[in-house]
């Protein structure tokens, strides 16, 4: 690839390219506005966004965080730079080369452009996507120190500097890869963050178990040799990490323009020195930018799907030997049944790690929140992990028809009618969570040596709570898809798309609770009035309730299949 | 052909290639491929291609999958970094004088990915600023009526269907007049009268001075198009020459349709 250095704004065939996005993205919103739903969406995230922000602003102003220079406020403009930029660089390591969306990356490789000129304009493309994020933690910053143009200012030039960094980095790696070759490749980028998270931590703890002990390492500060702010910044290691954030942080912290223009100098020119620099690096990174590429649309591709689930992992090549068994028989429900077993399986490791972080957090959390050593605690203490284990179990395997999206049209084609296609495709994943949640009950309750007959009702209402919530939320997905991933225009309108969709999810909850526990109330009210017996009371209202979750249940799997039945793969599915 | 280029197309009026069954006359190289190779982690890809294509030719290249086609086409188009051999297009070396030789060139993916937010006119717009061409306007609606986009000027990139993002590329391709277009499965996803428009204009392009490289595994399409064949079997080439020539080289006298001549090759190249 040719290494032309061109002039500083780059080629003017790219501007123009710029321009033109720019404008399309405004015209692809405007028409977007055509519809009426839209302008409900954008008003509603409008409002979500606004509010934050004035929350964030209010607060700032506000008595609570006095808007004033306080003896730290360097220090801490220097830790938030400090964190900003080693995100960045962090975050560097899964985009090594010059990142180009797949739009881009064959027209802007065969095209007579030089390196550096795709270099320029994706610098532009990153520093207009920074320019929001600049005004607005720039406000935020002046707010916190006093309403000071200054910190604005200095936090904006450092959030317009970072993405310069960034992209040095990630150049500078892949040159660095290209050399090491083969090697570098089996270093994967997650590695290195975990090392640098662990020299990180182990930093923390050095620092912490010297406390007080090394007089040497931790010189005392006024005569304090206590833990303390002032002794960790005063360290000569702490002192030489923040040294390079000393412009920003003095220009956030400056009280007259004679303190602040030096700073100011130094940073536009640093800035310019860095894009200049960042241009001209000679590497060819044509290579690594189609894999980071492809990288990036399959993590886009994993990220329409779920959040953090266990869907998202690799499959465990060692289960790929393993007999996946046909739990439903060998028709068309017990097929579809197997096929989303037979994924369980095949991503199991991730399934077990996902499953255990949940499991402990939640038993952990019932021994805190629930904590007694009366019977009923344990009850309460397992319907804790059975009801928001279920919400956290689900959100964390999702092995459901947001694994699903992609492969619609398909499963669009079985021969299976739809709320019994819904049925068998939810099915694994209920069974699967419940009997998690289940033994998570029964291991808590031995290992605490306690039983309670409640419990019994807690494992029977465990599958059918599963189910509702799992239905419930398929539908609802199934209603509206996600379509929206990180980056992409139209965020406001997403967020009150999500809005509305988590108020839909809310008033559905709200309606099954109602539907299977009103007649449970009546019913214990009128078992216990009748026999004065709290205890028949509780398992004729609780078996009324069961009942009525089942009824619940074959509604919303009805619903589920409506809503499947309705999704037109054309209009819900994402490109 | 770019006007400002040091290489001048095919004479006016000069007679076009024509088809397999009839060499072309002899003109000038546009592109020559000289001992070109390509490893992926330590896998040979393409081993030690050397071939050429003159202006006004068309160049059928055949292979099963996986056997280096696309990366072939992808490095000369600069996408991949030439990493042993050499490169010249329409005289230009691909690595000394790599820009001079990508305004000579054209790429057409298999899969063409428009920009989701810009309309069929302002791609255009972009690529005659990219390439420098001029008076783009009137070619581009000569090639929007081509290729029956003239109604979908408006439309956005994301809004095109499979076969339009197609004709898109063939109109962003042609706007600048190539010296060398290389295409990969240019027909797949067209309708028949897309593949129709598609033909006629490969056909019209050569005659027009370009060389074009045409990579599919639609057979017929090579034989009604190609003046010249290249078929690469596991990276290497195992054929160059008309279909004449094939013919008289694999089965004498005895004829044969391409498919049962690549068919045949490839088999008995199979270990």
């Amino acid at each position: 690839m040719k290494h032309d250095v061109g002039g500083f704004f780059g080629n003017p065939a790219l501007r123009l390219l710029l321009r033109l996005k720019f404008r399309g993205g405004i015209r692809k919103q405007v028409r977007r506005l055509k519809q009426p739903k839209h302008w409900v969406f954008l008003i509603l995230g409008g409002l979500a966004a606004g509010s934050w922000v004035f929350a964030v602003l209010f607060n700032s102003i506000s008595g609570r965080h006095e808007p004033q220079l306080g003896p730290h406020t360097l220090l801490i403009a220097q830790v938030s730079m400090l964190v900003l930029f080693s995100l960045t660089v962090i975050g560097a390591f899964s985009y090594r080369g010059l990142y180009l969306p797949k739009d881009e990356i064959e027209m802007g490789f065969s095209s007579p452009l030089t390196r550096s000129d795709l270099v320029r304009y994706r610098l532009f493309v990153s520093l207009m996507k920074s320019l929001i994020a600049g005004l607005l933690f720039g406000i935020v910053a002046s707010m916190r120190v006093g309403g000071s143009v200054y910190a604005f200012l200095g936090v904006f030039t450092a959030m317009l500097t970072i993405p310069l960094v960034g992209q040095g980095t990630a150049l500078v790696l892949g040159g660095a890869e290209s050399r090491i070759g083969r090697l570098a490749k089996h270093v994967p980028s997650r590695v290195i963050t975990r090392v640098l998270l662990v020299a990180f931590i182990v930093l923390v703890v050095w620092f912490v178990q010297s406390d007080g002990a090394d007089a040497e390492l931790f010189p005392a500060v006024d005569g304090h040799d206590t833990w303390s702010l002032d002794r960790i910044a005063a360290h000569p290691v702490v002192r030489a990490v923040l040294w390079p954030f000393t412009p920003w942080a003095n220009m956030v912290t400056a009280q007259s323009f004679g303190q602040f223009a030096p700073y100011f100098v130094f940073a536009v020119a640093l800035w310019l020195f860095l894009f200049e620099t960042v241009a001209r690096i000679r590497i060819d990174y044509r290579e690594l930018s189609l894999a980071t590429s492809a990288d990036v649309a399959r993590r886009i591709s994993r990220m329409r799907k779920g959040k953090f689930d266990a869907t998202r992992g690799n499959v465990t090549r060692a289960t790929i030997g393993w007999r996946v068994p046909w739990l439903f028989g060998r028709g068309a429900f017990g097929a579809v049944a197997w096929q989303k077993s037979a994924s369980i399986v095949r991503k199991s490791r991730g399934t077990l790690i996902v499953s255990a972080l949940i499991v402990l957090f939640l038993t952990i959390l019932s021994t805190f929140v629930v904590n007694g050593d009366d019977d009923k605690f344990l009850v309460a203490g397992s319907a804790l992990i059975a009801g928001i284990g279920t919400i956290y179990m689900c959100a964390g395997l999702r092995f459901d028809f947001r694994a699903d999206l992609d492969i619609m049209d398909r499963i669009k084609t079985w021969p299976l009618r739809p709320s019994l296609l819904f049925t068998a495709t939810i099915l694994p994943e209920v069974l699967l969570v419940s009997a998690i949640l289940c033994l998570a009950v029964v291991g808590r309750s031995v290992w605490l040596g306690q039983f309670h007959p409640g419990l019994v009702g807690v494992l029977a209402f465990q599958p059918l709570l599963t189910l509702t919530w799992v239905s419930l939320d398929n539908a609802v997905f199934l209603f509206s898809p996600i379509r929206y991933t990180p980056g992409e225009e139209g965020a406001l309108q997403n967020m009150g798309r999500s809005m509305l969709l988590m108020i839909l999810r809310a008033g559905l909850g709200v309606a099954v609770l109602v539907a299977a526990g009103a007649p449970a109330a009546l019913v214990y009210y009128v078992v216990e009035s009748t026999t004065k017996s709290s205890v028949t009371a509780w398992w004729a209202a609780g078996s009324v309730a069961w009942i009525g979750l089942f009824i619940v249940d074959i509604a919303l799997i009805w619903l589920g299949g409506r809503m499947l039945k309705r999704f037109d793969v054309a209009r819900d599915r994402p490109v | 052909m770019n006007q400002d280029s040091p290489f001048h197309g095919a004479p006016e009026g000069a007679p076009a290639a024509t088809p397999v069954s009839s060499p072309p006359v002899a003109r000038r190289v546009a592109l020559r491929v000289e001992a070109f190779s390509k490893t992926y982690e330590g896998q040979a890809a393409v081993k030690d291609l050397d071939f050429q294509v003159e202006e006004g030719e068309i160049l059928g290249l055949v292979g099963a999958n996986g056997a280096g086609k696309t990366t072939t086409l992808r490095s000369i188009a600069g996408i991949l970094p030439l990493q042993a051999g050499r490169v010249h297009i329409c005289g230009h070396d691909l690595v000394a004088d790599e820009l001079s030789a990508k305004r000579e060139l054209a790429w057409i993916p298999d899969d063409p990915q428009p920009f989701d937010n810009l309309t069929v006119d302002e791609h255009l717009q972009f690529t005659a600023a990219l390439y420098g061409v001029e008076e783009w306007r009137e070619r581009a609606d000569e090639l929007l009526k081509t290729f029956e986009l003239t109604e979908k000027r408006q439309a956005l990139g994301g809004e095109l269907s499979r076969g339009m993002r197609q004709k898109l590329a063939f109109c962003s391709a042609w706007l600048h007049k190539p010296g060398v277009v290389l295409m990969d499965e240019p027909l797949s996803g067209l309708d028949p009268r897309g593949i129709r428009s598609a033909k006629d204009a490969i056909a019209r392009l050569a005659r027009e001075g370009s060389a074009v490289i045409l990579s599919s595994h639609l057979l017929e399409l090579i034989e009604e198009l190609a003046h010249k064949l290249l078929i690469v079997h596991r990276g290497e080439k195992v054929f160059a020459g008309t279909l004449v020539e094939l013919r008289t080289a694999f089965r004498g006298a005895g004829g044969g349709s391409l498919e049962e001549i690549f068919l045949e090759i490839t088999e008995t190249k199979d270990p």
